[in-house]
């Protein structure tokens, strides 16, 4: 049992949390915690090992995640292909905790989100693909072992596909193009599924939900056909659509399995 | 638990629903009107010195489209909200749009009537605005350049003779509305004259309206003086004579009250001619107009002031009589001139000539209910009106003449088939056709404005050609989508490109494209395809 202490990585960590703008958070004392962890000591089960934390699988783990993200964008150059702002995509991910220590942990997932819109421009249809590889560390903060909250940094690598069935040239004209970007968010997520015991190697499912703002770089939008289209007239300038910024709050619920 | 200790409590969940209600409407927002507009089929289009313009109505927008080599570029230039007509200028410079506006009105700020002037250089831009007081739906252009008038009223209770006439040499004027008398006509052609010597004031251009039932003059010099409504001789059968075409003269120089206009009538045998000489005392105008009508033997079709070797005349066709009468307009004698073949049109050339005729002019005959054309040299008339007139049998019926722009080749003239299968090029000088076929019927023809070139297109039909002025080598072109219009446009650049415009419709969404080539040397492997033109502007 090493409740109350604040070892140097643990003081690391809460600086980090602290300048990620959740001082409240990283100064919690929650007495639930240490309420859950001494009524499992007090049932005789074995010490937590302590290369898995104090939490044992409850906070080192791997994590699997399948969700829904969506952005409010309310740029401009999203309405080409939109009549609302929302782009709404499925978000798949895995991950794994990197470091524990007390309550605190750092984790890092892989994540991929992909959504598509559709629309029509003065009446010829347009769609937008957009491909989001992020790679987000996270720092996680347990209320209680089935209860953590989190802030999340993910750099990611945008990939924008633009379409129109144009009219004149009776081809799809596309864009294809890659842009730099990143989610700042925090969240929370709560155990819905799963052994009571920390040291239980068994799945545990969770509800993870998690909201913040979301930038993207500029993409200039030059729309041209397939280079394969034989059916495309020769030498075909490009259709320029308006600049599409990717940019908005979002908000993500996932479903998430740990082992 | 206090009430102010549950308030703090449910403070925190207040500002998450609060988050969460403004981010499903931000999500809800609605997108740019632009998206939404439809393109209105067909799509005008419209072929300037040095741009096209492209009426887009449902966005209250022009675009231009200019040339640099073979990239286009898109300006879209607001104009006023519910475009009713666009017009350019006959030198093709000047593009003019008249708008409704926001009718009805039902807010102080909602938008009114409007005329935009666009400059159609290679630099698009507008020139000026004009509010107008009326939602009027007509648009004559002065191809001087100096004034625009708007006209024909539309809606519950209108003024059909209500006027506005715009100055568009002084931007700062504001519009001026000019009621004319009627005695029931309402206006149906404008004719801006060139400056004519009047009795009083010394020269100055007039305005020529046609109603149905009068006609009236209107001083542009003097638009707050009453104007001048002559009213038509009746017809045999007891009705209103209709103008059908009007024709104006200076007479000489030296003499300021030899001013003519002259009005033919439809379905008349009668030409009335108006003598612009001395007012009456107490008339606020320089002139008054002293009415005279001749009879012609016939109906003419075509009215014109020529000069013979006999002095000024009024030739009027008769293509019932095979002939044509001249009309001394100072005694309203008439002498008859028989031709082979019943000529309904007559056009003069003398200026077109590179020989022009120092006393008399050279008109050009042709019609289109029988094939052939003539020469009409008015300097032989007069005891010899056998040898005055050479005709030309081209195999054809003749629907329409157009003149080539600028000097270099002002002697050709285009003569359009009615058949549309082929047409002709006639040298004024040589006094020699050439005729172009074409391999369907159909075909349009479009003037370089440089006047060095003719584009001959069909549309829905993927070939165009170009016939080059210098020589009359014809050029065959196949771009990769059917042709709906072709301009030849000069380039930001230097040097000219031909836009051959495409539009798509039929059951697809509206949209418009162009292929751009070298319109000096046309070639289609080197030439550019652009789609999406409508969607233009919004970056």
């Amino acid at each position: 049992m090493r409740r109350g202490r604040m070892p140097a990585r643990g003081i690391g960590m809460l600086a980090l949390l602290a300048a990620l703008g959740l001082p409240a958070l990283a100064h919690a004392e929650h007495p639930a915690l240490g309420a859950a962890v001494a009524a499992e000591a007090d049932t005789g089960q074995t010490p937590y090992n302590s290369s898995d934390g104090p939490l044992g699988s409850y906070q080192t783990h791997w994590e699997a995640t399948v969700g829904v993200r969506t952005a409010f964008v309310t740029d401009a150059g999203l309405d080409t292909y939109a009549t609302d702002n929302a782009l709404t995509q499925v978000s798949l991910g895995g991950g794994r905790t990197l470091l524990a220590e007390g309550r605190f942990s750092l984790a890092l997932l892989a994540l991929w989100d992909y959504g598509q819109r559709q629309g029509t421009a003065r009446g010829e249809r347009t769609q937008l693909d957009v491909h989001r590889l992020s790679l987000a560390p996270e720092i996680r903060y347990h209320v209680i072992p089935r209860f953590f909250v989190f802030v999340r940094t993910a750099p990611s690598a945008i990939y924008a596909e633009a379409q129109l069935d144009e009219a004149v040239t009776a081809v799809n004209v596309y864009s294809h193009k890659w842009a730099a970007g990143f989610d700042a968010t925090a969240g929370a997520a709560f155990e819905v599924i799963g052994k009571r015991s920390g040291e239980s190697k068994k799945p545990r499912f969770w509800v993870v939900g998690d909201g913040g703002y979301s930038w993207a770089a500029p993409v200039e939008e030059n729309l041209h056909p397939a280079s394969d289209n034989s059916s495309a007239p020769q030498r075909v300038a490009a259709v320029p659509f308006p600049t599409l910024r990717l940019r908005g709050p979002m908000f993500r619920v996932s479903a998430a399995m740990t082992f | 638990m206090s009430r102010a200790m549950l308030k703090s409590r449910r403070h925190p969940v207040a500002l998450l629903l609060a988050a969460a209600v403004a981010l499903l409407l931000s999500a809800c927002g609605g997108r740019n009107d632009f998206w939404d507009a439809n393109v209105e089929l067909p799509v005008q289009t419209l072929g300037l010195s040095g741009s096209v313009a492209v009426v887009d109505p449902s966005l209250d927008r022009v675009l231009m489209i200019s040339a640099s080599g073979r990239k286009l570029s898109e300006k879209a230039l607001p104009v006023g909200k519910n475009i009713v007509a666009a017009k350019i200028s006959p030198d093709k410079n000047t593009l003019f749009v008249l708008s409704s506006g926001v009718q009805p009105r039902k807010k102080p700020g909602d938008e009114r009537p409007s005329l935009t002037v666009i400059d159609g250089g290679t630099k698009p831009r507008v020139e000026a605005r004009f509010q107008l007081t009326d939602p009027l739906q007509g648009l004559a252009i002065d191809p001087e350049g100096e004034w625009a008038v708007v006209y024909d009223a539309g809606g519950v209770v209108v003024n059909p003779n209500e006027l506005i006439f715009v100055n568009l040499k002084d931007t700062s004027q504001a519009p001026y509305p000019k009621t004319i008398r009627s005695f029931g006509g309402r206006p149906e052609r404008f004719t801006f004259t060139r400056s004519l010597a009047l009795p009083k004031g010394g020269s100055r251009r007039m305005l020529i309206v046609e109603t149905d039932q009068d006609v009236t003059l209107i001083d542009l010099a003097h638009l707050d003086r009453d104007e001048v409504t002559v009213a038509m001789p009746k017809t045999p059968t007891g009705d209103t004579g209709q103008p059908a075409e009007v024709a104006y003269n200076d007479g000489d120089p030296k003499d300021n009250s030899d001013a003519r206009i002259a009005v033919r009538l439809a379905n008349d045998s009668s030409v009335l001619l108006l003598e612009l000489g001395p007012p009456k005392a107490s008339a606020n105008q320089d002139y008054f107009p002293t009415p005279n009508i001749a009879d012609v033997g016939g109906v003419p079709t075509a009215i014109d002031f020529v000069e013979t070797d006999g002095g000024l005349r009024l030739a009027a066709l008769v293509p019932g009589l095979k002939q044509a009468s001249l009309i001394d307009p100072a005694t309203t004698v008439v002498e008859s001139v028989d031709f082979s073949k019943p000529y309904t049109r007559l056009t003069r050339v003398t200026q077109d000539v590179t020989n022009k005729p120092t006393t008399s002019d050279v008109a050009l005959l042709w019609s289109d209910q029988t094939s052939g054309v003539a020469f009409w040299s008015l300097g032989k008339t007069t005891g010899t009106p056998f040898r005055s007139v050479d005709p030309y049998d081209i195999g054809i019926a003749v629907k329409q003449v157009i003149d080539v722009s600028g000097d270099t080749y002002a002697h050709l003239k285009i003569l359009q088939s009615t058949s549309e299968a082929e047409f002709y090029v006639l040298d004024l000088d040589k006094r020699t056709t050439y005729p172009m076929l074409t391999n369907q019927p159909g075909f349009e023809l479009s003037m370089s404005p440089d006047g060095q070139r003719v584009w001959a297109y069909r549309r829905g039909a993927k070939e165009f050609a170009r016939i080059d002025l210098s020589d009359l080598h014809p050029t065959s072109l196949t771009v990769e989508r059917d042709v709906s219009a072709v301009y030849d446009i000069e380039r930001l650049d230097g040097g000219r490109a031909v836009l051959a415009m495409h539009e798509s419709g039929g059951g697809m969404a509206g949209a418009l494209g162009a292929t751009v080539l070298d319109a000096l040397e046309p070639d289609t492997a080197d030439s550019s395809f652009y789609g999406g033109l409508m969607l233009g502007g919004v970056r």
